[in-house]
């Protein structure tokens, strides 16, 4: 009953070699090109002494870290990345330098699997899988589910200083009437997709749009609102930065951020606008190469724990897809009563959309339309 | 714009003329200490700030809350952030070493030695400071994977001489340009063979423009990111890699403080070498 | 041979570890792209087109933000033209403020020499972007900069995030790099001959103009490019301390790398902006080669300069 694969391209390192190459030591193959090296997963349950996880910064609580180290004494290492790209560049251009773990997004996971990036996960030995919400599961980048599980989820909403406005904000179309007594008192996320789908969806168009007449009329729309507000983009802890600080009074915001925000500066007020929003998802999951896919795997299963879940999700500020422990009350009163934290999904609907990379020819005029605002 | 200067020999002008007092000079020296000072000023508030928000109890730098320790307590209980800054410190001193040797050479011979491919040679070392980080990094990254050599700390240490290198021979080609070399000839007139001549005679005269230099190359190992992301390997990831890495999901005062902290172990490492080399001389 | 032993190691990290690579870049700039953005066969211009395609003959003056006259128009020319700007705008200034501070160091008694070089050099020990963020802290609307005008009694200004706030962070991260080589050429500078120009009639600007001039410049050339150089190319002080409003040439190239991949086009916008460069640079090199030297001038007597643009 094992669904251990021996695919041909990429099982890689052997335990120890991936070892040596963490202390710099031998030169190790860094893209394996089909041999069959026996390696530790053959063993059935022996786990690895180390697991290296290439995660995000902040996206674990040290405790949690801990508490496993105490009960399989297995030390996990993580290596930080801040980009999804960042992390996709290092493993498509040299291989994957010896990392057991990865946590990519949602569009990520679609590209990896396209890329044959990822190995198979072995279902059988994640028994917590089932306090995972069906909503987190089967979506689109994964729609057998295979190859990964998912981590933490957030949306992107709207953060604005109550005591700066003359007005409350209640969806993006009235942004895009910022008056001119604001001008340059607005920020928004210096990211290509999440920008440009206030554009679409303001127009009427999905997030993911692939029509170049749609894609410029919201290129057009926020060239137009960049004269109007002039606004900032920055990336979203700084966006938080500006708001508390006052250097922006309303902003286009990532909910962990925003509630970081409201920490510092309670007249902060942060909502998910019913027009506008993207929803993300990050998920575990295993690369190809990986020294040990059983302990990756032993790890994952903890950390679907319901109690173990909780302690990350409350440390981070994120939303935890694991339903039980949302359910047996562990979540911190703070983020589960926070409709921004949990978003009521179901009535938000159609706001909420994933947005989807991965098309080069659509990227490609994504990025370009991106470029022209920012030029502009 | 004073960025292009061409030099191009002409007949002299000058007529004896009577001698001007210069009242100028004392203004002049006026205003030398004043822009001096303020420059430093310029230079120093901003890491004044750095250090005082080491100590900000509020988590965003945005607004200053109260006096407090934690985030020096955080960074000693964050193995992570102690591993990267140790990397940090071992590659820059590594690279700045190997590329001040290199460099130094590499200056010495393009100065004092005419050869058929030194005009190309000359125009070639002005490449490495033109190209952008990012597609040195991106290059280095795949040359590596190519070659087959794992990366870690000795993919990173390469790296770094690689980039510093330049720096460290435009600097001393210009210290050189000047360089005495009847000094040198006298010393071996007078029977010194040519290492002893280097030891004594040329060395010490080249010393403040290698101090510049691996001043310069330490400075630039030490703080460089976009490189060392590419070629960085699993635990082997320099501070600004740490650090850039935590951006996307909200950076601590716990930067600040690590920060602080390496400033200090830095120029403990510059004054130990300092002395070390003082007493040497006595 | 002595020579091939003092240029054997640099000449060959320079080659192994970066010449090659910057082939294998080029090489990429003349593929295609594959699905997830990686280069792939087969060979192509079309990236090249990609960034010429819209340039077009286009007349316009716009009082906007200063008198602008343009020519072309195109989204990457303007992109380019900017950032050259740029970068040459801060290069200025930092040479302004670098000269009389590397002078001042250069004078010293030399036993406090090196202590000023340490003290230019120690701020910049402190990890990049920590130090931008408290530049910016300095720039804020809460920040000591407006605290010290309110207490003072005068408005506030509005400095963070705008193309003053980069051109702070550019030139106060380029500093050292001026600095260093200025100070080099300084201290080493007989100053007896200003004495001797003096002496034959010449002021203080003829004989700066004429005498030191010629005799540092290889000290300004190694400034003046070391500064140039990574100003075009930092992106990311750029976007802190700009807020993302202003686009430069070096941020598109990232992003070819990073948020949107196109590595082929990415290497042919680096590819590019090192020939600009080049180029811009490339006017200083037939003096280089020359080395004038202090004792050649004095058997010679006669030097000329002249500023071009």
């Amino acid at each position: 009953m094992n669904r251990r694969s021996f695919l041909r391209l990429g099982l890689g390192l052997t335990g120890s070699t991936a070892l040596l190459a963490a202390c710099g030591g031998a030169p190790a193959s860094p893209q394996p090109q089909g041999e069959q090296t026996p390696t530790t997963n053959t063993a059935p349950e022996s786990l690895a002494k180390e697991l290296t996880w290439y995660n995000w910064g902040n996206y674990i609580a040290d405790s949690v870290l801990e508490k496993f180290k105490a009960e399989f004494g297995v030390t996990v290492k993580v290596d930080v990345y801040g980009s999804n790209e960042e992390m996709e560049a290092k493993f498509k251009a040299g291989g994957n330098p010896g990392y057991g773990l990865i946590t990519p997004s949602d569009y990520m996971v679609s590209k990896m699997i396209a890329a044959d990036l990822l190995e198979k996960i072995n279902f059988d030995r994640i028994s917590n899988f089932k306090h995972i919400d069906d909503s987190h599961k089967r979506l689109y980048f994964d729609p057998t589910n295979e190859y990964s599980v998912a981590y933490n989820w957030g949306c992107t909403g709207f953060a604005y200083d109550k005591t700066k406005l003359p007005e409350p904000i209640t969806n993006w179309k009235q942004v895009t009437n910022w008056p001119e007594a604001l001008r340059g008192k607005l920020g928004m996320l210096d990211d290509v997709r999440e920008l440009l789908a206030v554009g679409l969806r303001v127009l009427g168009y999905s997030g993911n749009a692939t029509d170049p007449a749609e894609i410029n009329a919201a290129r057009d729309l926020l060239i137009n609102l960049k004269r109007q507000a002039n606004y900032t983009l920055t990336d979203s802890p700084s966006a938080a930065t500006n708001i508390v600080a006052g250097d922006v009074f309303a902003t286009q915001i990532y909910t962990n951020d925003a509630v970081n925000a409201r920490r510092e500066n309670p007249n902060v007020v942060y909502f998910i606008p019913g027009d506008v929003s993207t929803i993300w998802q990050d998920n575990l999951c295993v690369p190809k190469g990986a020294p040990s896919r059983y302990t990756a795997e032993v790890f994952i299963d903890f950390l679907c724990r319901p109690e173990i879940a909780a302690e990350n999700a409350n440390e981070i500020g994120l939303g935890t897809p694991n339903v039980t422990a949302l359910k047996q009350g562990l979540i911190a009163p703070e983020l589960a009563e926070d409709k921004a934290v949990y978003p009521d999904v179901a009535a938000l609907g159609n706001a909420l959309e994933f947005l989807k990379k991965g098309d080069p020819q659509v990227d490609e005029l994504y990025q370009r339309a991106f470029d022209e605002i920012k030029t502009a | 714009m004073a960025s292009d200067v061409i030099l191009i020999g002409e007949r002299s002008e000058i007529k004896p003329r009577p001698r001007k007092e210069s009242r100028g000079i004392g203004l002049g020296r006026f205003a030398l200490v004043t822009i001096t000072f303020f420059t430093f000023a310029f230079l120093y508030v901003p890491i004044a700030i750095l250090i005082a928000f080491s100590f900000n109890s509020a988590r965003t730098g945005a607004t200053w809350q109260s006096f407090s320790l934690q985030w020096y307590e955080r960074v000693f209980s964050n193995a992570r952030i102690l591993e990267a800054a140790a990397n940090s410190l071992i590659v820059a001193t590594l690279a700045t070493i190997g590329s001040v040797i290199i460099g130094t050479l590499m200056a010495m011979a393009m100065e004092r030695y005419q050869f058929r491919a030194k005009l190309a040679w000359d125009a070639l070392l002005y490449l490495p400071v033109i190209v952008p980080e990012i597609v040195m990094g991106i290059s280095l990254l795949i040359f590596f994977a190519a070659i087959n050599l794992s990366r870690g700390i000795v993919t990173l240490v390469i790296s770094h001489i690689a980039f510093c290198m330049p720096f460290v021979y435009l600097t001393m080609r210009a210290r050189l340009a000047d360089f005495d070399k009847s000094l040198e000839e006298a010393a071996q007139d007078l029977g010194a063979d040519e290492w002893t001549t280097f030891r004594r005679i040329t060395l010490p005269l080249l010393m403040p423009g290698i101090i510049s230099s691996a001043l310069l190359a330490f400075t630039l190992s030490l703080d460089d990111f976009v490189i060392s992301f590419f070629v960085t390997g699993v635990g082997s990831q320099t501070l600004p890699v740490y650090i850039w890495g935590q951006i996307r999901r909200g950076i601590t005062p716990e930067i600040n403080a690590i920060s602080t902290l390496m400033l200090l172990l830095s120029i403990a490492l510059v004054i130990i070498t300092q002395l070390i080399q003082r007493r040497q001389r006595a | 041979m002595r020579l091939a032993g003092l240029m054997a190691p640099g000449a060959f990290w320079l080659f192994v570890f970066f010449f090659v690579p910057l082939l294998i870049m080029a090489g990429i700039s003349f593929l295609s792209r594959d699905r997830l953005g990686f280069p792939t066969p087969p060979l192509t211009l079309q990236n090249y087109w990609e960034i010429v395609r819209d340039i077009r003959f286009a007349p316009s003056i716009s009082l906007a933000g200063g008198l602008t006259i343009r020519l072309f128009e195109g989204l990457y020319l303007e992109l380019f033209w900017r950032s050259i700007w740029l970068s040459l705008l801060s290069t200025l200034i930092t040479l302004f403020i670098a000269f009389p501070v590397a002078l001042f160091m250069a004078r010293l008694p030399s036993r406090y020499r090196n202590l000023a070089l340490f003290l230019v050099m120690i701020p910049f020990w402190t990890n990049f972007l920590v130090r931008t963020y408290a530049l910016q802290f300095m720039l804020r609307g809460n920040g000591p900069i407006n605290t010290l005008l309110s207490a003072l009694g005068l408005e506030p200004i509005d400095l963070l995030f705008t193309p003053a706030a980069i051109m702070l962070g550019l030139v106060y991260g380029n500093l050292p790099f001026m600095i260093l080589p200025l100070y080099t050429s300084l201290e080493k500078f007989d100053w007896t001959m200003i004495e001797a120009a003096n002496d034959l009639g010449a002021d203080m600007l003829r004989a700066f103009q004429r005498v030191m001039l010629p005799l540092i410049s290889p000290g300004l050339l190694a400034g003046s490019i070391l500064t140039f150089v990574p100003a075009i190319g930092s992106y990311i002080t750029v976007e802190l301390m700009g807020g993302g409003r202003t686009n430069l040439i070096g941020y598109a190239i990232a992003q070819q790398f990073s948020a949107s991949v196109n590595w082929p086009f990415g290497s042919a916008m680096s590819l590019l902006m090192m020939i600009i460069v080049t180029f811009r640079c490339g006017a200083l090199l037939p003096q280089r080669s020359r080395g004038i030297s202090q004792r050649s001038l004095r058997r010679r007597g006669r030097t000329w300069l002249r500023m071009s643009s």
